[in-house]
């Protein structure tokens, strides 16, 4: 399972925002390229499980969203 | 009634109770009374620790808790002052409640009724995170729109050797590692239900949602799982 840590700012957002589940949130990750990933899971407000298949950084990373 | 699960005997409590005799080994059972527990029983720990005749139901819980670290549990009640009537001298005349929780409910959380809490109902948000970021330590409690689930519930991932991963259908094969024990008080707000399947789990343990998150000092204690 490859995680991402994402920035306190990313992070905050998403404590502001409900769980999905009992510790995580589904949430869309839309990428500066454009590319936007659905369903994408992140653990305790703070780690993002890269989708299989996808690699990116947090410089990567235009917003995210819940779902 | 109180809010808190255990409560440490004030000084004078605890000079009184050394001169009255056990109920059992290690115990004492008081009937007792003050502004919080109007003729109660209470089972006193150590001559130090009390728990309320309501809290009992949780009897596992409050074991759990009290094994993991006595000296922290004691630190974390709030102390209290009771004019001791009598010891009793059996603990048969404790009635031992049992929770049985209703199942018919299948609704999750979010798509069930907002109810009050009752401020004697134990919860367990339960972390693969020995720093989970939703619990606020600094005022001990639970941060808006977080779940967590009954204690009772959480309990039988223990009794029954269920994988809490699969009962609670988390995204993730992590290891459940750490239990944070919330007790709400009357005036938090929740949301029961069930936990649906996902992620190819189960599911079908409960939950409870908690929007507005729970008041200050609602969380209790930190304990591994």
């Amino acid at each position: 399972m490859k995680t991402l840590s994402l920035p306190n700012n990313l992070s905050n957002k998403l404590l502001k925002l409900p769980e999905t589940g009992m510790g995580y949130q589904l949430v869309k990750v839309v990428l500066k390229n454009g590319k936007e990933l659905q369903h994408a899971k992140v653990l305790n407000a703070s780690l993002l499980i890269l989708p299989n298949g996808e690699y990116f950084t947090n410089n990567d990373i235009e917003k995210i969203e819940p779902e | 009634m109180t809010n808190w699960l255990l409560s440490k005997l004030s000084k004078s409590n605890i000079e009184t109770l050394k001169t009255l005799p056990e109920t059992g080994m290690g115990y004492q059972l008081i009937k007792t009374g003050n502004n919080n527990y109007v003729n109660q029983k209470l089972i006193v720990l150590n001559g130090q620790l009390a728990i309320s005749e309501n809290a009992l139901k949780y009897r596992n819980i409050i074991k759990a808790i009290i094994n993991t670290n006595f000296k922290k549990a004691l630190q974390q009640a709030r102390e209290v002052d009771l004019k001791i009537f009598d010891v009793v001298s059996s603990a048969k005349q404790l009635d031992f409640l049992v929770l049985e929780e209703n199942y018919t409910q299948q609704k999750s959380a979010k798509d069930s009724a907002k109810e009050n809490a009752n401020g004697d109902e134990l919860f367990v948000r339960l972390s693969a995170f020995e720093d989970d970021i939703r619990i606020d330590k600094t005022n001990k409690c639970l941060l808006p729109g977080s779940f967590a689930t009954m204690a009772s519930d959480a309990l039988r991932c223990k009794t029954e050797k269920d994988n809490a991963v699969e009962r609670y259908a988390l995204p993730t094969d992590l290891d459940i590692q750490w239990a944070y024990y919330l007790q709400p008080f009357p005036k938090d707000i929740l949301q029961r239900g069930t936990v649906e399947q996902a992620f190819g789990k189960r599911g079908g343990g409960r939950e409870a949602f908690f929007e507005n998150g729970t008041s200050s000092l609602t969380f209790i204690t930190q304990t591994p799982w």
